[in-house]
């Protein structure tokens, strides 16, 4: 039976992490997840690294190390990360002088971010004048007050979660997706050879069951920690907070504006790699996570809020509707958008952990937080250095697309996507298409995706299907939502059940959105798999 | 007047009109935008598909189905007979009275009516059990996507070769970003080379049919020792292209005018009857606004009962999963027994006193993705619409002359 | 409560004095300062021309029938030029991907605007606007990082 310091459940952005710079620190560690990296909340997220500006004005500490932090991740992978100027436009209330105070009032918070901006790049803020504000942005409605700018960034979260989880195997940790925790259970004895008390982990994966056991447990697995936690004989409680996204089918703009909703929340449509996000929602869930699903109140709740801002949002054409949970901090009485978005490390006892709570942007700093409790219940474990060490392909600047679509034959255009996927990995990625010709071959157009690249993904990323190279490649994530390439990719895998798994992931999405354009390519994908295709006779000889 | 017989829309349906009307006498215009879905056709003739029954016994079954076009047709033997004529007179092959066997794009076995003739030619039906048919690899996308054709051939013929071959048609690495269209173009200009290369292929595998993406834009048979037959194409389609090619022809040869450019109510030509075969939502005959409309003439547009696609809970009209049954891809126009669009008030539709009909999948009812009829139907429905077109329009003339 | 007035006080302080002399101290405002920010990583404004052209961009659904009719096809690198479907579904989605890009948009020199890709388009998705977006931004972009 396997033992290791730590086991490691969950692997989103928080458990990978976890993983990493435990693995860093020396520790022998296993990192198990249910499903895919990335497939829980870390992937249905806005995507963004932001230095959390909300709290400036009464938690400034927190600010300071968000913007510290998102400058670790812009220095460790530098290749994921994109700005997203944003517009913040201020609009009329009918008073005057008050307009002109609240966007003098904006102005200078904003100046006072400045101040921490350098710690990840940022650029300082400015102050626009209506005229100037649609200059820069037509698009926003006639008769504003004015306007103030300033910037975060952009990730690819599923990348994010999967360079650390491949960090961390480099270092040594065991890693293990599409593996549930079956049992978790203390053993009161201690181990005669080690003198270490150890937990005994039931592990259900694709090879069958297991046991191991672990020193420290560390439980990571967001929406469903409490479950976890309940199976190692704890409670915890979570506020569990759904948020809907919609992406639209391209940049309508390079810069992010906000708008303000029905009920006066914020709302942005943001531009996001090749596409445009328009985000987010915030309620209090109940059911099960992993039957997450869109209603058409809540899209249009969210085109209504953008539309009052930025009118032309009602033409663009909708890609996908999508829904997350957040595991919020349990507390009972506010309003869900005023809970607070700390994170908590819970100590069950016996070297059992939770942590809840969190920001996409803050997972290093957590994990640095928590690493450094399991490092001190093991006495064992030397010094955080996730700060400063490159993510894999964060080691150096891409080479430029036009040199690796010249150097390996491919088209410029997924050389270019290669390259913001796999940053100083690219030229490894596509030397695959050296020795294998067929896949230099584009699969998916529209998000640039060669064979090569998901073969990279299967081989060397842990991606075990189609679901999972989606993840990693952006795989039917872009303007034909698969019409084009769920059929290559499967036959890629030699396996037709996972093209239907895709199809119907990618079916849930558009239902709540099918309009228009959407529908034309909707109608296009019905008959590519089941016209021409025939998926629904597949193993079947009618005619015997 | 101008002009008798007005088609809008040149894809299948309205080809098929244009021609029945043409053939009943009327003089025809018809006027097209540009290619719609039947330029995306794979190269089969869907008729209907319930099984493996006989076509017409099929096309009865399919006709049940509520909403589904065929339940209006006086006469389904009639216009089933009529359909698959003008297709066979288009080229189109199959035995006709049952249903075609085709090998799909994604390996599975896929029914057709007719289909183009060296598509229709490998019929899975006319293959022996102990055949062993092999899919040819040429490059790029097209050698990976064979792997799952040929895992689907070996699974209907045990003892097909376990991989596709490989044809050393291709030797730069670049070819790899050859899509199917572009090797149609290949094979046009180089048909020997390959013929040498599937000559190879087959002496080194035992392989008894071979299976090729494409034979060219302008097919003609290949000498390689054993059959070879051309595999059905996913978009983008060459049999689409040859068909869409095929139907201009067609026109032309009967005299039919043709003219191309959007057309408006402002600017529609004077006309006895009008033709609609706009297509769906490819096509561009259908909106899905606030409400589903047809977009030439504004007539309503139904998703089964409904005439809206936002759905309320419980009312969907698209199942959960992506293979489930959606009525939204059935919308369109209803129409009356002739095959009359239909207004608002559930009445015959006309255009400034001339009657309205209606063909394709501009017609709500059927799903072209459930075996409820493709083309074959656009074919059947166009020349059923074209005929009463024609006889309206003759029918008037007669009685006023 | 200590601490929220505080911070409340410094905001004050930086609203009464620190912003209006910075302000007098500054030298780029505005639209200026913002372009000098944003424009060098291309990111670039989109005029109202351009939104509105934008808008129409979306039709379409990557059937692949105007590459099969391009002239250019042929007779280019196929890592090179794609064809026209590329434009409307990857290259026009975004700008700061168009730097990536010029040798397939040096390509569309030898685009005659021969009609063919538009005419074959079911979806009406007019390429050519398109053809004539990514290089007129491509060319902003350029502009101004010099």
């Amino acid at each position: 039976m396997k033992s290791f310091d730590l086991l490691v459940i969950g692997g989103g952005v928080n458990g990978t992490g976890i993983a990493r710079d435990a693995a860093m620190r020396g520790l022998s560690t296993c990192l198990v997840e249910k499903k895919d990296f990335a497939a829980g909340s870390s992937g249905a997220n806005s995507g963004m690294i932001h230095g959390g500006a909300r709290y400036l004005l009464f938690d400034a500490k927190v600010t300071r190390l968000s913007c510290l932090d998102s400058g670790y991740i812009q220095r460790i992978a530098p290749h994921l990360l994109f700005r997203i100027p944003f517009l913040i436009p201020v609009l009329p209330s009918g008073h005057e002088l008050f307009d002109q105070a609240y966007l003098y009032g904006v102005e200078c918070y904003f100046e006072e971010y400045d101040r921490y901006q350098p710690l990840k790049n940022g650029k300082p803020h400015t102050r626009l004048s209506d005229q100037e504000l649609h200059e820069l942005e037509p698009g926003v409605v006639q008769g504003t007050v004015g306007a103030v700018s300033m910037d975060e960034y952009g990730i690819d979260p599923f990348r994010l979660c999967t360079l650390n989880a491949r960090s961390a195997a480099e270092h040594g940790a065991d890693v293990r997706t599409h593996t549930q925790v079956t049992r978790l259970q203390r053993q009161d004895d201690i181990d005669s050879d080690s003198h270490y008390q150890y937990w005994r982990v039931g592990l259900e994966g694709p090879s069958g069951s297991e046991e191991a056991r672990a020193r420290v447990v560390f439980n990571a697995a967001g929406p469903w920690a409490p479950k976890i936690a309940a199976l190692g004989g704890a409670e915890l409680k979570i506020r569990p907070g759904k948020g809907v996204h919609v992406t639209l089918d391209r940049r309508l703009s390079n810069y992010g504006i906000v708008c303000r909703a029905i009920d006066g929340r914020d709302v942005f449509v943001m531009p996001h790699e090749d596409s445009c996000i328009i985000g987010t929602t915030d309620d209090d869930f109940y059911g099960d996570p992993d039957e997450l699903s869109v209603s058409q109140d809540e899209v249009e709740y969210l085109l209504q809020a953008v539309e009052r801002t930025f009118p032309s949002v009602r033409q663009a054409r909708i890609l996908r509707a999508w829904a997350g949970v957040r595991p919020t901090l349990w507390q009972y009485g506010p309003l869900e958008d005023r809970l607070s978005r700390d994170h908590k490390i819970y100590d069950h006892g016996g070297g059992f952990f939770s942590i809840v709570g969190g920001k996409l942007a803050s997972f290093r700093a957590m994990a640095e937080e928590a690493v450094d409790t399991v490092s001190r219940a093991l006495s064992k474990g030397g010094r955080c250095e996730t700060h400063k060490t490159p993510l894999p392909g964060g080691e150096a600047p891409a080479p430029a697309a036009e040199e690796l679509s010249r150097q390996h034959d491919v088209p410029a255009f997924a050389a270019a996507r290669i390259a913001y996927r796999h940053g100083a990995e690219a030229p490894r990625v596509l030397a695959l298409a050296d020795e294998r010709p067929e896949l230099r071959a584009l699969c998916c157009p529209c998000e640039g995706v060669t064979f090569a690249e998901l073969e990279f993904a299967r081989t060397r990323e842990f991606a075990a299907g189609l679901l999972d190279l989606r993840r990693r490649c952006r795989l039917a994530m872009g303007v034909c939502q698969g019409a084009r390439c769920i059929g290559p990719a499967a036959a890629l895998l030699e396996d037709l059940s996972q093209a239907r798994e895709l199809l119907d992931e990618r079916w849930k999405g558009q239902r709540p959105v099918l309009a228009g354009d959407g529908l034309a390519q909707a109608e296009l994908l019905q008959s590519t798999y089941f016209g021409v295709g025939a998926l629904q006779n597949e193993g079947t000889a009618p005619w015997r | 007047m101008a002009v008798e017989v007005l088609v809008i829309g040149g894809g299948m349906a309205g080809t098929a009109a244009a021609l029945a009307a043409r053939s009943a006498g009327a003089s025809v215009l018809l006027v097209s935008r540009g290619p719609g879905a039947t330029a995306l056709s794979s190269g089969a003739a869907d008729v209907a598909a319930a099984g493996d029954a006989p076509l017409l016994e099929a096309a009865r079954t399919v006709a049940r189905r509520p909403g589904h076009p065929y339940a209006l047709l006086a006469d389904l033997d009639g216009a089933l007979r009529e359909g698959l004529l003008l297709l066979r007179a288009l080229g189109y092959a199959g035995p006709g009275e049952r249903n075609l066997w085709l090998l799909s794009p994604l390996g599975c076995p896929k029914p057709a009516a007719l289909a183009q003739p060296f598509i229709a030619a490998g019929d899975l039906r006319a293959l022996s059990r102990d055949a062993r048919p092999a899919v040819v690899a040429l490059a790029g996308a097209q050698a990976i996507e064979a792997r799952l054709q040929q895992a689907g051939l070996r699974r209907l013929f045990p003892q097909a070769p376990e991989r596709p071959l490989a044809a050393d048609f291709y030797t730069q690495r670049t070819d790899a970003l050859r899509g199917v269209p572009e090797m149609a173009a290949d094979l046009d200009a180089r048909r020997e080379r390959l013929a040498d290369a599937l000559r190879r292929a087959v002496r080194n595998s035992g392989a008894t049919h071979l299976l090729l993406p494409t034979m060219g834009l302008e097919p003609e048979p290949i000498d390689a020792g054993v059959p070879v037959f051309e595999l059905l194409g996913a978009p983008p389609s060459v049999p689409g292209l040859r068909l869409q090619r095929q139907l201009v022809k067609a026109l032309q040869a009967t005299g039919v005018e043709l003219r191309l450019g959007e057309i408006t109510p402002a600017d529609v030509p004077e006309a006895g009857a009008m033709v609609l075969a706009t297509g769906r939502f490819i096509g561009g005959g259908i909106r899905s606004g606030a409400t589903l409309t047809e977009t030439v003439f504004a007539l309503p547009a139904y998703a089964g009962e409904r005439r809206s696609l936002p759905a309320l809970p419980g009312e969907e009209l698209f199942a959960v999963k992506a293979a489930g049954r959606h009525a939204g891809f059935a919308a369109g126009l209803r129409i009356g027994p002739d095959l009359r669009a239909l207004d608002a008030h559930g009445r015959p539709a006309f255009f400034k006193a001339a009657p309205l009909f209606a063909a394709g999948a501009v017609v709500g009812g059927y799903d072209q993705s459930r075996d409820e009829g493709g083309l074959g139907a656009a074919a059947i429905l166009g020349a059923a619409a074209g005929h009463n077109a024609a006889a309206a329009v003759l029918g008037a003339r007669r009685a006023s002359a | 409560m200590m601490r929220r007035l505080l911070a409340l006080a410094f905001l004050a302080w930086r609203a009464v004095v620190l912003h209006p002399l910075r302000a007098l101290l500054a030298g780029e405002r505005g639209k200026q300062r913002f372009l000098h920010n944003y424009a060098p990583e291309a990111l670039v404004p989109y005029s109202a021309a351009d939104r509105a052209a934008l808008l129409r961009f979306s039709g379409c659904i990557q059937c692949g029938l105007c590459d099969a009719v391009c002239p250019l096809m042929p007779q280019l690198p196929l890592t090179e030029w794609r064809g026209p479907s590329l434009f409307a579904v990857a290259y026009s989605r975004a700008t700061p991907e168009l730097p990536n890009l010029r040798t397939p948009l040096r390509h569309l020199d030898r685009c005659g605007t021969c009609r063919a890709c538009q005419d074959a388009c079911p979806r009406a998705v007019p390429l050519l606007d398109i053809f004539a977006f990514t290089r007129r931004k491509l060319a902003e972009v350029d502009g101004m990082r010099s």
